[in-house]
């Protein structure tokens, strides 16, 4: 069992669809993208903390790049274990919304 | 505009590089920059900043999160680290801790001791506008400042001088009497007699009736809490009424709260001062008898240096008085300070306070010593950390923490001693200090300051500068700092043992001084010598009682005289002689005595013949004794046979005593004539056995009660009263002795930490010498070489600074003792001594030990 917070399912939905351009400021737009809600910087390195200490995610540091001012930029992708919790995720979705049909609102 | 060019302002940036997590893991600091560009972009700089301004805030909020439980993992195991060096060097741990301890509980109870001293009297309302009216007393071969003042100059001052509000009197000591409601009956021996104003001019608070009123009615009476407990148990004791002296009914008009042990007065009883002076015949606007304290209250914002020289000018002038002039003293100050500004007790007082901080210093010093000694030991550990991935700040932190643990340790250790010990404290030193945090929160501060101090200094050290070692360096085993380390502990050892050195000659130097003020030649001695009044039955008929007196088993002698010998006198500059200059007027020291005076006090007949001819009982002849100093003042060859006359009477000179010190106070000798006057003999004294002092007593008790059934036999022990001025200088005097003690005791606990910390060091080198041939007297002498040195050293330096301070210090006594030199060599030996032992024990054990074991040891 892996069991994944919302905020942690969302995080990794969006590593994974930014596939190789996954960092700070992107996870953060999809994440807006998705839910409408802008997530603060604190709690999303805090979610990222957590998930990288379990193994869900690893980071790379990428070369510095000219358009961050030199700086370097650190992308995530997801671990073999990071895609087996949300395949597993997913699983739970289905089964616990399959029979609903579409609510109204 | 380039997306370079857009950075955060140095003062975000700042903050987000302090997140290093965030920074190291996620790169917060591009995040945030490529952000902020584009809403700048999009929105303008206003809003960027205020995202940013927003943003950081939060994330700061988010990271302390993060960063609270990462420092908590860490803490865990600097916490485990810390505690199993403690455990693995126990002794080292126990001297370390125990020395700062010893060190903080002396300090705290030092602390609340001068607190107290310098809270004395500070509770009155009003205290810095409240003035005691001294005597300024200006004669030819004299001049002091009496506390002590005439009645009268109290409201003659008030009226004359707009500048003071409010006067009020208080008679001079303690008056004893007996009282009785119902059936119950006490003797009472801290009555005073006061002013009406005395309640609300010095702050002695009322449980029960108006201060202001209390003391306005002839016969009323103003008593504490614990006395009205006594007589009245729960009743109400307003308006009761208690019998003085099976005389006079007094009615309670005040019940005080029992007045704190930091007040100059104390009393239990407090009845008018009017109420005093009819029963005794003094005129309550006498300018001449001094035996009052006059206290003043000035309006607020009143130079009393101006006053004081209005004051004077006034008495010059109007009065033509310049032998006398009151002078006004700040009553806030009394306690501590002479009245002539000259010292005082204050110098006591400072010079605990300097041993308090020499304490302090010495078991910080030790406590720094030991730390960045056994530190050194660890430089694998810092080695091994940082090739784990520890960062120097890491290192740093686990330090710290380390010696504040053990600075916790330590100062809770002090907080619990010092409770404990603070009632042995009190009892040596005759006083009630408490430890109550709310009250007072001054030991906590300074308990908590010297460990931040102590941390600071202590663990900087291993923190700063052996979290810089090089893990490749230190991992060989080449910490190439040793040496320089070792001159700053050397330093530090000497300076630590020339406190320790000089804080024990300077507590002999001290305690030589303060013993011979005490002990001090009189010129007359008033050992086993008890007095009483002579009053009631016992007067008239002195000399056949005296004879009864002398049929006890026990009593050696029994005198008289008129004023209370040696306190009290009477002098007058009216004396005149055969050939005297008329305009010369020395003030001379008169005492009326009976035939036994000279020989109960031990005073010795120079030349001449005593004062009554043995077999002349008759009474009042014109023979006088004068002393040695009037005898220099009369200046002839042969004084004796000289005429003096005085108040109309002739007097002839019979013999010459010694001179006397009469007031041990003041320690000057007056020029002093004995007279007898048999009307006016006020006092008797009777000189005892010491061994089997009840049974004499009884007899004594026996005979009086049956002269004089009215009054109580109460009598004093002459020396008690002596000694009750030499009572804070002897208290004080045990007080600096038991630091001094204290101190040489911290700085050796740090010795012996030091000398185990060397031998262990070369443990293998004693045991190479052993085995090449050296012999065990060698090796400890190696051992110890170098920290005997250093004790030497401070020696050197502690002799000549302790010296002059003291010598110094001694020039604010009128008699000063000659320094005693051997103090400084004994003190050094004392040291030295100490250090040899410990340093010596050490080395004695390495050497003695088998060599196989200390060559196997790794």
């Amino acid at each position: 069992m892996y069991e994944l917070t919302r905020n942690e399912e969302l995080i990794l939905l969006s590593i994974w669809k930014l596939k190789g351009n996954a960092y700070g400021v992107t996870i953060r737009n999809n994440f807006k993208t998705v839910t409408g809600k802008a997530l603060n910087y604190g709690s999303l390195y805090n979610t990222l903390y957590r998930l990288a200490q379990r193994g869900f995610v690893t980071t790379n540091e990428s070369a510095p790049l000219s358009r961050q001012g030199g700086r370097r930029k650190i992308l995530y992708a997801l671990t073999s274990l990071g895609e087996k919790a949300l395949a597993e995720a997913q699983k739970i979705q289905r089964l616990a919304w399959g029979e609903i049909p579409d609510l109204p609102g | 505009m380039t997306m370079q060019d857009i950075q955060l302002p140095k003062i975000f940036r700042w903050v987000l590089q302090r997140l290093s997590v965030y920074e190291y893991e996620f790169s917060i600091i591009g995040d945030f920059e490529t952000e902020y560009a584009e809403i700048r972009r999009n929105s303008g700089s206003l809003v960027a900043f205020l995202w940013l301004f927003w943003s950081t805030i939060q994330v700061v909020y988010y990271y302390s999160s993060l960063s609270t439980y990462w420092s908590i993992v860490m803490l865990k195991n600097y916490l485990k680290v810390a505690l199993r060096t403690l455990q693995r060097n126990k002794l080292f741990s126990i001297i370390n801790i125990t020395g700062l301890a010893i060190g903080l509980t002396c300090v705290v109870l030092l602390v609340l001791w001068i607190q107290d001293e310098v809270s004395y009297d500070q509770f009155h309302k009003d205290i810095d506008r409240i003035y005691l009216t001294a005597a300024h007393v200006k004669k030819s071969h004299v001049e002091y400042i009496d506390p002590s003042s005439v009645p009268g100059v109290g409201p003659l001052l008030e009226e004359v001088f707009p500048e003071i509000e409010e006067s009020s009197r208080f008679l001079y000591g303690a008056r004893t009497y007996v009282f009785r409601y119902g059936d119950k009956t006490f003797t009472e021996n801290r009555v005073y007699h006061g002013d009406p104003e005395a309640l609300t001019l010095l702050t002695f608070p009322l449980i029960m009736g108006n201060p202001e009123t209390a003391l306005q009615d002839y016969n009323s009476i103003v008593i504490s809490e614990r006395i009205a407990k006594k007589y009245f148990g729960n009743e109400d004791p307003l308006g009761k009424i208690i019998t003085l002296n099976d005389e006079y009914p007094m009615t309670v008009t005040g019940v005080m709260k029992e007045i704190p042990a930091n007040s100059t007065f104390r009393f239990d009883i407090l009845t008018p001062l009017e109420f005093h002076a009819d029963l005794t015949g003094q005129n309550l606007d006498s300018l001449t008898n001094e035996n009052y304290f006059v206290f003043v209250r000035l309006q607020a914002n009143v130079s009393v240096t101006a006053l004081n020289d209005k004051i004077r000018t006034f008495y010059a002038d109007r009065l033509g008085s310049e032998e006398y002039v009151p002078v006004l003293r700040p009553f806030a100050r009394f306690h501590l300070h002479s009245l002539d500004e000259g010292g005082g007790s204050i110098i006591q007082v400072r010079m605990v306070g300097f041993m308090a901080a020499f304490i302090l210093l010495i078991a910080c010093i030790n406590f720094m010593n030991l730390t960045t000694a056994r530190s050194g030991k660890r430089t694998k550990e810092i080695g091994m950390r940082k090739v784990i991935g520890a960062f120097r700040k890491d290192i740093v932190k686990q330090f710290y923490f380390e010696t504040v643990l053990m600075v916790v340790i330590a100062t809770v250790t002090a907080a619990i001693l010092a409770r404990l010990l603070l009632p042995i404290f009190n009892r040596l030193f005759l006083k009630q200090l408490t430890l109550n945090i709310q009250q007072n929160p001054t030991p906590l501060w300074i308990l908590l300051t010297a460990g931040f101090v102590t941390v600071l200094l202590a663990g900087s050290y291993p923190a700063l500068v052996m979290s810089s070692f090089l893990p490749i360096r230190v991992i060989k085993g080449l910490s190439g700092t040793a040496f320089k380390r070792t001159v700053f502990r050397k330093i530090l050892v000497v300076v630590q043992f020339t406190l320790a050195i000089g804080l024990i000659a300077g507590a002999g130097g001290v305690y030589n001084q303060l013993t011979y003020l005490q002990n001090m030649d009189l010129g007359y001695s008033m050992d086993n010598i008890l007095y009483f009044s002579n009053r009631g039955e016992l007067k008239g008929r002195y000399e056949t009682v005296k004879n009864e007196f002398l049929g006890v088993p026990g009593i050696e002698k029994v005198t008289t005289s008129a004023n209370y010998f040696p306190f009290s006198r009477s002098t007058d500059s009216t004396w005149h002689w055969e050939g005297k200059d008329p305009t010369f007027k020395p003030s001379i020291t008169w005492l009326a005595v009976d035939s036994d005076f000279l020989d109960t006090f031990d005073i010795k007949l120079l030349n001449g013949d005593p004062l009554w001819p043995r077999d002349d009982f008759t009474g009042t002849t014109d023979r006088i004794l004068i002393n040695k100093k009037l005898a220099g003042i009369i200046g002839r060859k042969d004084v004796i046979g000289t005429r003096l006359s005085y108040s109309g009477r002739n007097y002839k000179v019979v013999g010459v005593v010694e001179d006397i010190i009469p007031n041990p106070k003041w320690r000057v000798d007056e020029p002093l004539v004995f007279l007898q006057n048999p009307q006016r003999y006020n006092f008797v004294y009777v000189k005892i056995r010491s061994d089997d002092m009840m049974k004499i007593l009884a007899g004594i008790r026996q005979i009086f009660e049956r002269v004089n059934p009215s009054f109580p036999f109460e009598y004093e022990f002459m020396d008690d009263d002596y000694r009750e001025q030499f009572n804070f200088v002897r208290r004080t005097r045990a007080l600096i002795a038991y630091s001094a003690l204290f101190a040489v005791f911290v700085s050796c606990l740090g010795l012996f930490g030091l000398a185990a910390f060397n031998t262990e060091l070369r443990t293998k080198e004693v045991g190479i010498r052993k085995v090449l041939g050296s012999s065990v007297s060698r090796i400890v002498l190696l051992l110890s070489r170098e920290l005997i040195l250093l004790v030497l050293l401070a020696n050197v330096i502690a002799w000549p600074v302790t010296w002059y301070l003291v010598t110094k210090w001694e020039k604010d006594f009128l008699h000063q003792a000659p320094v005693n030199l051997w103090i400084f060599p004994a003190a050094g030996a004392l040291a030295f001594v100490v250090a040899m032992l410990t340093v010596g024990y050490q080395s004695a054990k390495a050497a003695a030990a088998n060599p196989i074991k200390s060559l196997r040891y790794e």
